[in-house]
Order: structure tokens, then sequence, then C-alpha cells
């Protein structure tokens, strides 16, 4: 028997003469690079999408109308690099919040996705297949059939906290809350919201119905303006970053509810406060861009291959991948078949549904 | 630190008329039992019989409907969760993790309760991980993934998170379910060791051989109350044996290592 029982635990002091290179875990510290990397990444992405679109404007004309902002100072005409007036309200108007918003939105997706995995111990969970984008976007479109657009946020906070408790309860009446069962419940939930919300819109809607409708279902930041910019980042810094503090008690939960709570943590009042942190995130981007499907799921599950399951990297690394996903769909969806643009749920399927599937067939395997 | 080698020697674990119900059902009712210290207690009896939701209740991650468990006369119930994380240890039946967690990390989870919910962990909590892996025979595997481990390992990656949690408890439901012989004689030595260090060891197990072969104590609950507790050797019987599982049953010298050993006759002789 090669075990060693040394004394018993918390005899005396630890061995303080290990070398440090014993301490630091092996493969621990490349990993919390990931956020920084990611972060990078993020930044020059914004910067190129900025260029991308059907009026040129170059990365040095951005750079020029970028100083000319901030010096105050109003283009020369004569500059090659100077924009026209045309050029700088595309820019500044339509294409930097359009992408500020797709990143923001990129990023509280990811994230719910990832909290709602660990706390739920379920592969498959996501704001999108539990039904509370959906959910949203039911309490968005009802709040506007009243014409109260200001509480457009609220009511879809509302609407995504509500499916989430009918799913989860759904799921819970079923039997024990298992992983398909669950995905089943959000099914149900979700395809109910969907069709309220497009009923809603039919009967009330004067303009083009069916745009409106396909741009809830399947989500477009073609709207966007600063606003949306405003209220996503605010539920980001509202919701956002206190989850994104919470890694270390998400951790707790790697082992089931009894390990969490014999770890010390309050399990019932955690679990219910993170994911109505997750249903402000989501309701909140539901309200700017409609139901983006597929980048809660699995944007957490690429992000884990990189930085393994550790929530205070995985949280920020998974944040910031989701923004920058979410920015390039976005741009593929604007100018892949110019002059026309589709809805930017369509591209996050088209990517989502094939990982899905991969998804479905590891579990399968497994068991 | 060396508040724990006190917590460690900190007193006795006793459960007063605990019961415990889900909805309607009524899964134990009046237990009274007493979990001495320096000692393996086995928790034995049929499934079904309320062996893992005692545990639960001892963990106090169970509400009991009535009763209290008591550390050294303190309800586990009136303490701060934290507090209590400090001086119990709980390792659950094992469940397929597949999340990608290094073996180092499983065990830093340990180290929750002794810091503040966003603090990240010092020094001191990964060298406490560093011996806890040593403890229990894992030096070197910390760096490996958890499901690239063996069923044995991984639950001695448990019981060294149980460690780094530096309670006086330790308290395991069917640590050696799903393992072969010889990491079932692993994890048990390990416990074994534990106890002698001075730790209440408490585990629920399903083999009676392997109760009779390791635990200093037992209890055997049987339709949720305790039917027969105290010293093994003298508590475990043919007799209680038979009228639990409803199994015919001898009593045997095992002769490799002297204790007893049971063997069984089928439940109904053709």
């Amino acid at each position: 028997m090669s075990l060693q029982h040394r004394a018993r635990p918390g005899d005396g002091a630890p061995p303080t003469g290990f070398p440090s290179a014993a301490v630091r875990r092996a493969g621990a510290r490349p990993a919390a690079l990931v956020p920084l990397a990611l972060g990078g990444v993020l930044a020059v992405s914004v910067v190129l999408a900025l260029t991308i679109g059907p009026a040129d404007i170059s990365l040095l004309q951005v750079a020029r109308s970028a100083a000319d902002r901030v010096a105050g100072t109003s283009p020369a005409g004569a500059d090659a690099a100077a924009l026209s007036s045309v050029q700088q309200a595309i820019l500044w108007e339509l294409r930097l919040p359009r992408l500020l918003t797709a990143a923001f939105v990129g990023a509280g997706l990811a994230l719910s996705g990832a909290v709602m995995q660990a706390l739920t111990r379920n592969p498959l969970a996501d704001p999108y297949l539990l039904g509370l984008s959906s959910g949203a976007s039911l309490g968005a479109v009802s709040v506007l059939l009243l014409g109260a657009a200001v509480v457009l946020p609220v009511a879809a906070f509302a609407g995504a906290m509500a499916a989430l408790v009918l799913t989860l309860s759904l799921a819970a009446a079923a039997g024990s809350i298992n992983p398909s069962r669950t995905v089943l419940a959000g099914l149900a939930v979700s395809s109910a919201a969907s069709a309220l919300t497009s009923f809603i819109i039919f009967f009330s809607s004067k303009g083009d119905s069916y745009r409106e409708v396909l741009n809830w279902l399947l989500g477009s930041l073609a709207g966007s303006t600063w606003t949306s910019v405003t209220i996503s980042a605010a539920a980001f810094l509202l919701a956002g970053i206190p989850i994104l503090l919470s890694g270390g008690l998400l951790d707790g939960f790697s082992f089931g509810d009894n390990a969490a709570g014999a770890l010390g943590l309050n399990v019932p009042v955690l679990r219910w406060v993170l994911l109505a942190g997750t249903a402000v995130l989501t309701g909140a981007m539901v309200s700017v861009s409609g139901s983006i499907g597929f980048v809660g799921l699995i944007l957490p599950h690429a992000v884990r291959l990189l930085t393994g399951a550790r929530h205070r990297v995985l949280l920020p690394a998974v944040a910031l991948a989701g923004a920058v996903f979410l920015v390039w769909a976005d741009t593929l969806a604007r100018t892949v078949f110019e002059p026309r643009e589709i809805p930017v749920g369509i591209v996050t399927a088209l990517i989502g549904a094939p990982v899905f599937a991969v998804l479905l067939w590891r579990r399968k395997a497994q068991s | 630190m060396s508040a724990a080698g006190s917590i460690a020697a900190a007193g006795e674990l006793r459960a007063h008329g605990l019961s415990y119900s889900a909805g309607q059902r009524v899964i134990l009712s009046g237990i009274e039992c007493a979990l001495p210290g320096s000692a393996v207690t086995g928790l034995l009896g049929p499934n079904g019989a309320g062996k893992s939701s005692l545990l639960r209740l001892i963990a106090a991650v169970l509400k009991p409907t009535s009763g209290q468990v008591s550390l050294a006369g303190t309800d586990l119930r009136s303490m701060k969760r934290k507090v209590r994380a400090q001086h119990l240890a709980f390792v659950d039946q094992q469940v397929d993790v597949d999340v990608p967690l290094s073996v180092a990390d499983a065990v830093l989870l340990g180290r929750l309760p002794y810091r503040p919910a966003y603090a990240p962990e010092t020094t001191r909590d990964e060298l406490i991980v560093q011996r806890s892996l040593a403890q229990v025979g894992l030096e070197g595997f910390g760096a490996r993934r958890l499901d690239s481990l063996s069923g044995g390992e991984r639950q001695r990656v448990h019981i060294a998170r149980a460690l780094a949690q530096e309670t006086g408890v330790l308290l395991l439901d069917e640590p050696t379910n799903h393992l072969d012989l010889s990491a079932q004689a692993g994890v048990l030595d390990l416990l074994r060791g534990l106890a002698l260090g001075g730790s209440t060891v408490v585990a629920a197990l399903h083999d009676i051989n392997l109760t009779a072969a390791y635990c200093d104590h037992v209890i055997v609950l049987a339709g949720g109350r305790v039917v027969a507790s105290g010293e093994t050797a003298s508590t475990l019987t043919p007799g209680l044996i038979r009228s639990v599982y409803g199994v015919p049953a001898v009593r045997l010298d095992n002769p490799l290592t002297g204790r007893p050993v049971f063997a069984f006759g089928g439940r109904d002789q053709r």
C-alpha cells in the first residue's frame, strides 16, 4: 500500500520549505492569460469591424475621425483622410453603437450561459434553450403593445425571470431535474412564449409585422442606437460585473448541491440570486436585440477548452469571447448578402446548431 | 493554522431525536446516536434505510423535521455556514463530473470556508492543497485533469478536498462504490489512518464485510430507525444480519486479518 498516513488534518503548519515552483500549480497560470489575450482580440475586432461595410471607410479615416472628435476640431475638407458628413454619421451613429451593442449583448448572453450551466450542472443550459430569451421577448413585446417603451428592459427581465421559474418548475414537476428534462421544459416554455410574441405583433403591428417578428424571434442588431448601448452596458455593469466576481462561489457547485452546502455555501440563496442575475442580463440584452440563440450555449463550451472549468478565469474569458463572437457574427450578418441584411440570429444558429449537435452526440457517447 | 488542531480534537458528535420526512414519506425517525472521535464509524443498512439522509443531516446539508445534531454540545444548525464547514467535511456519493477541473483546483475548493467570497486563494491555501494531496498519496497529481483519473484516485481527490477543509469530522457517503478491491482497501486504509490521527470518520457503507474489516463502530439502520449500534465486533452478528437483510449468515474469522468476516446464504435456498 503506497498510501501515507501523515498525522491528522491540520496537524501543525503546512510545509513551508517548498520550492516555489512546487507551489505554483502547473497549468493554472497560462489559463489566466486567456482573458488578457481575448481583451486584445476584442479591441482589435471592434476597430476592424468599424471599417467593414458598404460605405468605404478605411482604418486611417477611422483614426483621423476619432482624433478629430477627441480634439474637437472639424475635419478639413481637402484632406484625403477626412470623412464626409454622411460617412461620419455612418461611423458614429450606425456602426459604432451597433458594434458596442453587439459586444455587450454577446458578453451578457455568453456569461449567462456559463453561469446557468454551472448552477444547473447542465451542459445544455443557455438563456435561449431554457426559454429565458423567448420569455424576455414576450415581456418586451407586451409592453410595446401598451406603448410603454421606457420600461422595455424591465418588462423583458420580468419575462425572462417568469420563463426561468416556469421552465425549472416544469422540469422539477416531471421528476428530478435532469438536463434533458430541463431542455424539454425550456422548449415548451420558449415555444409558447414565441407563439404569443408573434401573435401580439401580428395583432398590433401596423407596419411590416413579418420583419418585426423575425427581429424579435431570431434577434437582430440592425436597430441599435446609443440608447441600446446604454441599456446593454448598464445591465452588464449592474448584473454582469457582480457575476464575474462570484467565480469562486460558482466553483463550489462543481460536485453537486450537497457538496456545495458542506463547503459553507448558502446553496438556495446563491442559486436564485445568480439565476436572477442571468435573467437581468438576458432581459436587457433581449430588449435591445431580440432573442439571439446559441451564444450562451456554445461559447462557454468553447472557452472551457482553453481555460479549464475554474470560473474565476472562465467567466471573464467567456464574456470577452462572447463579445468577439457576436461582433463578428453581426458583421457577417450585415455584409455577406450586401445590400440585404439578415438577422444575426441566423448566423449564430448556423454556427451554433452543428456545435449543439456535437454536444448531444458526445453526451450520448458518455451515457 | 494551529487552530485546526484543536478543531480536529473538538468534542463529540451526537444526533438527538433526529427525524426527517420528504413530503409525506418518513425517511428517518427518532435517531439517537453518538459518533465517537478517533474512530471510523460505519453506517450500514439495506437500500432505502436512510443512510444517505442520516449522513446529510449530520453534515447539516439537509434540515431535519425535528431533533438536532450537536458537536461538543453545540447545535450544528446554530453555527454559521462557514464555521460549520470548518468543523465538518462531507464527501458525497461519487457523481460523474465532466467539468474539466484539475486535481489541485478540485482540492482547492476545500479552502472556500476559509476565505471571503471574492478573495483569491493564498499561497497558504496552495500549500495546504499540496499537503492534502500528499496525505492521500497523490503527490504530483495536482496538474492532472480530474476526469483522467481512475475511480479510486478520484475518490482520494475528494477525500483530499475534505482534508483541505481541516475539519475534525469527515463524513462520506458510499466512499467505496464502484471501486475495485485494491482501491476499496486503499480508501478505507486512508480513512483508518485519519481516525488514528484523531478525526471522527463516519462512512455510509454497503458492504458488510468491508464494514466488519475496517470500522471500529457500526450503526445499523433499517426502516429509518437505528436497530443496533456499538462496537463492530460485538454488534454485527449473524442474527442481526438475518433480521435486517433477511439473509442467513455465519460469522467466520478472516485468517489473513483476524477480523470477522461473514458468509451469506441465499435469500430462499432450494
